[in-house]
């Protein structure tokens, strides 16, 4: 794992991460609250629908920030990312750079932005393990050190 | 009693619209036709219509929307499409109080493809930006108690990085 062969790595399902932690913060205040208190605020009275409409036209990383916007755009990824429409946006392969082992970091590369990513502890189910390839639509093929395969999503 | 809706034959056709502070327009048939919303009005009241009243759009929003109808009334040929783009490009460049009063319109007014070249519109100024400056660019209070956005931001850390 020290010395992890860089290769091209589909991050598109990385919204699985944040959909896990969506459910308890379905809260009872409702959408129109913040247009209450900010009546100034139009663009937060968006409907949710044209924010889906746009959501469409983002990859993950911007939905991912997009969602910390406001209560009103957070409820509006959390319903998109849930239902069935949801599809990711097609976009650039994020190339896994290293593994950062003291630190539990994987460093992932995104070409559109050519940034770099230091994601904790994503695989961090899989103890000593190596990763044998990743298919297109999210899933990575890792090896346990008793050459147990699995499939992660 | 529907009546001919679209192509160029209706083009000299005219219908009244009136937006939600009371001001009236007339436009050609087949340019607000491009609003599914107004075609439908339109085949469901048939020349009995008078004014189509829009009660979710104001004067100045409803200009901005008809003159993209306009623009869009009549097929375009391979050889003006580079030209349109460019059009395209420079309609929906408008600040950002007005392309969300016309983006609100295209929704309401049901026009696919203005409701497209919008969303992308913003999709493109959402791009590479951190949520501070989603805020700044669109105007929005952020409505998240400190814990809350705390909470966000730990989720998916690296992202914010």
């Amino acid at each position: 794992m020290d010395c992890l062969p860089s290769f091209l790595f589909f991050f598109s399902n990385t919204l699985s991460f944040l959909s896990s932690q969506s459910e308890k913060s379905k809260t009872a205040r409702l959408p129109n609250e913040c247009s209450i208190q900010q009546p100034n605020c139009r663009t937060i009275e968006i409907q949710i629908d044209v924010l889906e409409l746009i959501l469409q036209r983002l990859a993950f990383i911007d939905i991912v920030r997009f969602r910390a916007v406001c209560f009103t755009w957070k409820m509006a990824v959390d319903s998109y990312i849930s239902s069935p429409i949801y599809r990711p946006f097609p976009q650039a392969p994020w190339l896994l750079h290293s593994c950062d082992e003291p630190k539990n970091h994987w460093r992932f590369f995104n070409p559109t932005e050519t940034k770099f990513y230091n994601v904790e502890n994503c695989f961090e189910f899989v103890a000593k393990s190596w990763i044998m390839g990743s298919l297109d639509d999210g899933w990575v093929l890792m090896l346990d050190e008793t050459s147990n395969a699995f499939l992660v999503n | 009693m529907a009546s001919s809706t679209s192509g160029s034959s209706s083009s000299s056709k005219v219908v009244k619209i009136r937006s939600s502070d009371n001001e009236n327009f007339e436009v050609e048939e087949a340019a607000a036709a491009r609003s599914e919303t107004i075609k439908k009005l339109l085949e469901d009241v048939g020349d009995d219509a008078d004014v189509i009243p829009l009660p979710n759009v104001d004067a100045k929003t409803l200009v901005k929307v008809m003159e993209w109808c306009k623009k869009h009334m009549d097929d375009v040929d391979e050889l003006n499409k580079e030209e349109m783009k460019t059009w395209d490009a420079e309609f929906v460049d408008m600040d950002q109080s007005c392309l969300y009063n016309v983006l609100l319109a295209a929704n309401f007014l049901n026009i696919k493809e203005l409701l497209d070249q919008l969303t992308q519109k913003v999709a493109d100024m959402i791009k590479g930006k951190s949520p501070e400056e989603i805020r700044a660019t669109f105007n929005i209070k952020n409505d998240f108690t400190p814990e809350e956005e705390a909470e966000i931001r730990k989720q998916n850390a690296w992202a914010f990085e």
